[in-house]
């Protein structure tokens, strides 16, 4: 039984009354029975029992899990099939490993952040004009908008100082940028570091910015997340807050991480030290300063707001982002359908299974729609990603802009 | 022959079997060998497996039987069968033998401050067993729902003889096949319903009429779109053309009739918003009644109308949704002429449907049911289903509903005695 | 085991895709919301009327028989697999295909999800009411062939109350439409009221048309809190005798109050016998007069609290017990079985007793949560499923229970159906000759039981 003991009560508290349909996306859009919450526990639950093997179409019913959460939420016997999924995921890597395109593409780089640089450095590079040059379908490599996807040749950790100063400093802040945002969404960087010292906040952005584990985490390799989770600390444990923009990576530092190491008793007390000084961005800015006077703006816009998973059900952070981008002067807030629903990128279940996150995408992308925003605000660079292409698919202008990329322009 | 009258006599007693002077009990050309006036269902079941063994034809009816197909056959009259055997003020529920007079129950129902919805096309002389056999589909069926919706349970003597049950006090009950809605609606093809568990509402609160008179049917069916646009949904709300509705005033055009039972605030708000709409549609006469006698009066008289439709035997009878009434009324003047000199036109705004007389029902309705589809509806019942097939050339369809009918009424009913003048 | 060369004619039919024979498959369509399992030889999901003609007639061919399956929420095994058979599940058969909000009809897919329908109506301001707790998962072609029922039945009626047509593939393989846009298109006899609860047995529906209606311009919700369940019971016979007809009558019991104050901390008073949650709707005029009698006869029935909620908060406040009342009952043990027997209404009080009679004779601990306006009961019996000895005793409590509904002359089902879980309770509520009426109408459709064979009844 392995590891999938360590959950085996809380497997058996599933009652099958299927009430997880209606909150599970992936079965939303696959309509199989194994593609939900039931039939993934109860196959779970199955292989512990020895009455199903772990194939591959059991890999895939496990692996194409969203991990959004939902059906938690929906459960009326308080089942966390996200949670035991990640316990299998786990007894899947225990058994044979990580998939092979997620370990030697995705998972290891992130770990070694000079592969993860020379990545992005060569993308950025040739490797777009060489995209450029083949057919027009490839844009959208698996769901993922390969071309708009932009890609920093220097990290945004090695373009600015390490010590941000500002004038008369009220606050000292670590920035925890992210690998996605310090090697792609640099832009984004850049806003969060302006909204932060235009309040007076002193920003630090150490050179060494380690990947948070979660890649690894959700895929059962909790050897190398502890590993990237210690190197994180390592480096980050001395300041007094630690702010990030990336809604998983905040997820992971402020809640995942102490999961990690419930089995570690000696180091967890230093995890749980660490993640209560870490914050998500709009947690931060809306709790700790007083930002609203200083938000200028003349021309009108209409903006919508995307819920991350990881803000809304791992974390709770809902309000705060809206109280911010409806104190930007003319901006008109509207709310979309289903806000708070996945987007459909979910880490890697975009690139194993990218016909069905981008139908989960298109969804997403069409409530944005609806609402006639000009522009749609959220809190995560792969949802913002994943959204952008969602929302080109469907020929539309609505751009994607992180919370801190609307503040900061209203902060000129 | 003479064997078959003594064993009913021998059933129901010699006063209840009738061989001579039985045309008051009977419709049609045909002679049945015997009327007969069972007293219970136990009597019936006796009177049916006489038949089975004599090989011979079973009608039945509340007052009077079709006789078509029952040369020789039996005639059986429920009129004995007319008792309310409980009535259940705390379930809302009553027992009901199966020849009980429609008119009398509701009034006897009334006396204890209870509503039975259903309203078959001749309330007077209808009866419970027939208000279920046949199952007419109400103008008051919008707010109540049809007919079936009101039984609950019924005890009913199969054409073999055999007596069966289904049902419960419950309204909500889905263990086994849904008999009890499934029989209403199947004359007697089934077998004979002797007793009805009907379901019962609470006396409503408030009531209040509204009748005009309005320049045209096309007018009140302008009028009625814009009271449910309002989301006002009365009881009934009809039209009729002025032929019949010079029945209950002198009317100049066609005869609009709204009655709404409601609680008292929005019953008095309801036929204000209602005279209003119907005033801007043109109507030139209006008015709200209050006084719930003269209410009840207003009511009798459109039962009247009712059963005066009933008896017009060349009608074509349609839905197409009540949005579409209006242009439902222009396409027809194209078929059957102009409406408002047409002896019968009834026009059900909740229902969406239109009730119309024409002198070539048979050709009409095929025309009609070609328009009604092109409007997203068709005829009703029967018909219309064959229609409906005929329309898309589908003949397979056609076919398989037949043989669907006939495989169900041939389970029941292997030697084919029940109801010989019913053809589906 | 299917034959390659079957296995081959339904991917062609269907396409590879939507045709399923993994072993996870097999496994993961082996139940429904019962603790009942079944293995299928495979799962077939049509996408149009015409595959599922295709699918029917080659199996009929080849003698495969075939289960029907929506979301599989059902409570009474109606999905489960039999031997021998294919599924057929229609969750990708799910196009809302026409809505007209002027002739109150809208025309669906058996797949389309309850919940789906009523986030499309609710932009119009419209609804379809039948409302079963599974409303967010269940589909339109599983609602109906349970006729599933809800809380707001009792003023609105079923499922079977909101269907005006349908179209259906019958064991013949022959599609035929019965019914139509409105309720006077039968064909003389009400074919439409006889696929609606008969759990797929008769045919396979393929579209739906279902009656909508505008949603009450207001609703007032109440929370009246008793001593005993008697109270309670007393006061929703007063409420109708009154005059009344609640859209919602929703009762819970002392054991249900306490696991939901254990859960969420809703504020109901832990010593108090019963909870009754009422919604009147209509017109705004009319609320103030049934709120005034509602809350008068409750205080005649010695109600300890009335509330009447001025706010939405409020509503959700009231609501929100109810709400997590499952759940929270499947916190104090494993789980739970759901039942649903059906009482007339006045014999509440003593189903009510029924229960307690039956929680002391097997030792069984059961939390009962009901629709009192409509006297369905849901008596929730907590147990593990891992000790079978307690399995058995809570098959035999079940039993039981479903006896005292039927000596109170009520019935076994009055919403979740009757499927395999309770077909040999079938002969106590009816007696054999109107089973053998039962068994006439499914000879009528289906001779060779191929359509969900040995479910409802055994031919």
């Amino acid at each position: 039984m392995g590891v999938l003991a360590e959950v085996y009560e809380k497997l058996n508290t599933c009652g099958r009354c299927g009430f997880c349909h209606g909150a599970c996306k992936t079965y939303k859009k696959d309509g199989a029975e194994y593609m939900v919450s039931r039939g993934r526990v109860q196959l779970i639950k199955a292989l512990a029992d020895g009455k199903v093997d772990a194939d591959h179409d059991y890999e895939d019913a496990i692996n194409s899990c969203l991990l959004c959460g939902e059906c938690a939420i929906a459960c009326p016997s308080g089942v966390r099939a996200h949670e035991l999924v990640l316990v299998a995921r786990r007894d899947l890597k225990l058994r044979k490993g990580i998939k092979p395109f997620a370990k030697s593409l995705v998972l290891s780089s992130l770990t070694k952040p000079g592969r993860l640089s020379f990545g992005f450095g060569f993308f950025a590079g040739f490797g777009k004009k060489m995209l450029n040059g083949l057919a027009s379908g490839m844009q959208f490599y698996r769901g993922i908008d390969v071309l708009t996807m932009p890609a920093s040749k220097v990290a945004f950790a090695k373009q600015v100082p390490e010590v941000i100063t500002v004038p008369n400093p009220k606050r000292k802040v670590a920035f925890y940028v992210g690998c996605f945002m310090n090697h792609s969404l640099v832009e984004t960087a850049h806003s969060v570091v302006k909204v932060l010292t235009k309040n007076d906040c002193e920003v630090i952005v150490p050179r060494e910015q380690p990947c948070c584990g979660l890649p690894q985490y959700v895929y059962g390799d909790f050897e190398s997340a502890k590993a990237q989770a210690k190197k994180v600390i390592d480096n980050f444990g001395k300041y007094d807050t630690i702010i990030t923009a990336c809604a998983s990576c905040a997820s992971q530092l402020k809640k995942e991480m102490i999961e990690l190491f419930h089995d570690e008793p000696a180091y967890l007390p230093k995890v749980q030290e660490f993640a209560a000084k870490c914050y998500e961005f709009s947690e931060f800015v809306a709790k700790e300063l007083e930002i609203s006077d200083k938000l200028k703006n003349e021309t009108p816009v209409i903006v919508t707001y995307h819920d991350p998973c990881h803000m809304v059900r791992y974390n709770t952070i809902t309000e705060q982002p809206r109280k911010l981008l409806k104190s930007v002067p003319r901006l008109n807030y509207v709310e979309m359908f289903e806000a708070n629903r996945c987007c459909g990128a979910a880490g890697l279940v975009q690139a194993f299974y990218h016909e069905l996150s981008s139908a989960i995408t298109a969804d997403k992308a069409q409530n944005i729609i609806n609402t006639g925003a000009d522009v749609v605000a959220t809190s995560c660079p792969a949802c913002m990603l994943k959204i952008n292409s969602g929302l080109k698919l469907k020929g539309s202008k609505t751009q994607i802009k992180h919370v801190a990329d609307v503040l900061a322009a209203a902060l000129d | 022959m003479s064997d078959l009258v003594a064993k009913l006599k021998g059933i129901v007693g010699d006063e209840y079997v009738v061989t001579a002077d039985m045309s008051q009990y009977l419709r049609g050309k045909e002679q049945p060998a015997a009327v007969v006036f069972p007293g219970s269902t136990e009597e019936v079941s006796g009177i049916v497996k006489a038949a089975n063994d004599a090989n011979v034809k079973v009608n039945v009816g509340g007052k009077v039987v079709e006789t078509k197909g029952l040369s020789g056959g039996i005639a059986i009259v429920m009129s004995r069968m007319n008792q309310i055997e409980e009535i259940d003020h705390e379930n809302l529920t009553c027992w009901v033998q199966a020849g009980m007079n429609h008119q009398e129950l509701i009034e006897k129902l009334a006396a204890e401050n209870l509503y039975f919805a259903p309203e078959p096309y001749a309330v007077s002389t209808s009866s419970i067993g027939g208000c279920f056999g046949i199952g007419d589909v109400d103008t008051k069926t919008f707010n109540y729902l049809p007919t079936r919706t009101f039984i609950l349970a019924y005890e009913s003597v199969l054409p073999t003889g055999d007596i069966y049950k289904v049902g419960t006090k419950c309204i909500k009950c889905v263990s086994g096949y849904d008999m009890i809605h499934f029989i209403v609606g199947t004359r007697a093809t089934l077998g004979i319903i002797t007793r009805v568990l009907v379901k019962l509402l609470p006396m409503p609160k408030a009531f209040r009429a509204v009748i005009a008179d309005i320049p045209s049917l096309q007018a009140a069916a302008v009028a009625f779109k814009a009271i449910q646009k309002r989301k006002i949904f009365p009881s009934r709300m009809n039209a009729v053309s002025k032929a019949l509705g010079n029945d209950v005033m002198d009317a100049k055009g066609a005869l609009v009739l709204v009655d709404i039972e409601s609680y008292p605030v929005s019953a008095a708000q309801y036929a204000k918003e209602i005279e209003a709409e119907l005033r801007i549609a043109g109507a030139t006469f209006t008015k709200v009644v209050e006084d719930k006698a003269e209410y009840d009066e207003v009511v009798a008289k459109w039962l009247k109308i009712r059963e005066k439709i009933s008896l017009e035997e060349n009608k074509v009878k349609f839905t197409v949704g009540p949005a579409k009434v209006g242009t439902a009324l222009a396409n027809l003047t194209g078929i059957v002429g102009n409406l408002e000199e047409n002896p019968c036109v009834l026009v059900e705004g909740l229902n969406g449907k239109i009730t119309v007389f024409s002198k070539n029902a048979d050709a009409d309705a095929v025309a009609i049911n070609k328009m009604a589809m092109g409007l997203g509806g068709n005829v009703s019942g029967l018909l219309g289903s064959q229609l409906r097939c005929k329309a898309y050339n589908d003949n397979e369809m056609l076919e398989e509903i037949s043989r669907v009918l006939n495989s169900i009424r041939s389970q029941f009913d292997p030697k084919g005695i029940m109801a010989p003048g019913i053809k589906l | 085991m299917l034959s390659h060369s079957a296995i081959d004619k339904l991917k062609s039919i269907c396409g590879e895709k939507d045709v399923i024979t993994s072993k996870i498959g097999m496994y993961a369509y082996g139940y429904d919301g019962t603790m009942l399992w079944g293995v299928p030889e495979g799962i077939v999901m049509p996408e149009s009327t015409q595959e599922v003609v295709d699918v029917v007639n080659l199996c009929r061919e080849q003698g495969i028989t075939i289960v029907p399956r929506g979301a599989g929420t059902n409570e009474s095994g109606g999905s489960v697999p039999v031997d021998g058979c294919i599924i057929m599940n229609f969750s990708r058969m799910k196009k809302i295909l026409e809505v007209d909000i002027e002739n109150y009809v809208a025309i669906v897919e058996p797949g389309v999800v309850n919940w789906d329908i009523q986030e499309m109506l609710a932009k119009y301001g419209y609804y379809y009411p039948p409302d079963p707790a599974s409303w967010k998962a269940s589909t339109m072609g599983g609602n109906l062939g349970e006729c599933s029922g809800g809380p707001k039945c009792f003023k609105y009626g079923v499922t079977r109350d909101f269907i005006y047509g349908l179209e259906v593939v019958l064991p013949s393989g022959k599609v035929i439409w019965v019914g139509g846009k409105d309720f006077s298109s039968e064909p003389m006899y009400d074919m439409t009221r006889i696929f609606v609860g008969s759990e797929g047995t008769l045919g396979f529906i393929t579209k739906i048309a279902i009656r909508i209606q505008p949603v009450p311009a207001a609703k007032k919700t109440m929370l009246a809190i008793y001593n005993t369940p008697e109270d309670g019971s007393q006061s929703v016979a007063d409420i109708v005798a009154a005059g009344i007809i609640p859209t919602t009558l929703e009762m819970m019991d002392n054991l249900i109050i306490n696991t939901t104050e254990d859960f969420v901390h809703a504020g109901n008073p832990r010593d108090a016998g019963a909870l009754l949650i009422l919604e009147v709707d209509g017109h705004p005029g009319d609320m103030d007069e049934q709120v005034k009698t509602i809350g008068e006869i409750v205080k005649k029935a010695n109600a300890r609290e009335f509330k009447v909620a001025t706010s939405a908060d409020e509503v959700d406040k009231i609501w929100l017990a109810r709400r997590v009342a499952f759940g929270s009952v499947a916190r104090v043990r494993p789980n739970y079985g759901v039942n649903d027997i059906t009482v007339p209404r006045s014999k509440f009080p003593q189903a009510i007793a029924g229960i307690e009679k039956v929680k002391k004779e097997f030792g069984v601990t059961i939390g009962t949560v009901a629709h009192a306006g409509d006297g369905n009961l849901h008596p929730l019996i907590l147990f593990d499923q891992r000790d079978k000895e307690e399995v058995e005793t809570v098959h035999a409590a079940e039993k039981e229970l479903c006896k005292m509904a039927i000596a109170l002359e009520g019935t076994v089902s009055g919403e979740h159906g009757i499927g395999l879980l309770k077909k040999p309770l079938m002969i106590q509520e009816y007696g054999p000759a109107t089973m053998d009426v039962f068994k006439k109408i499914k000879r009528a459709f289906d001779p060779q039981s191929q359509f969900n064979p040995g479910k409802l009844l055994d031919l």
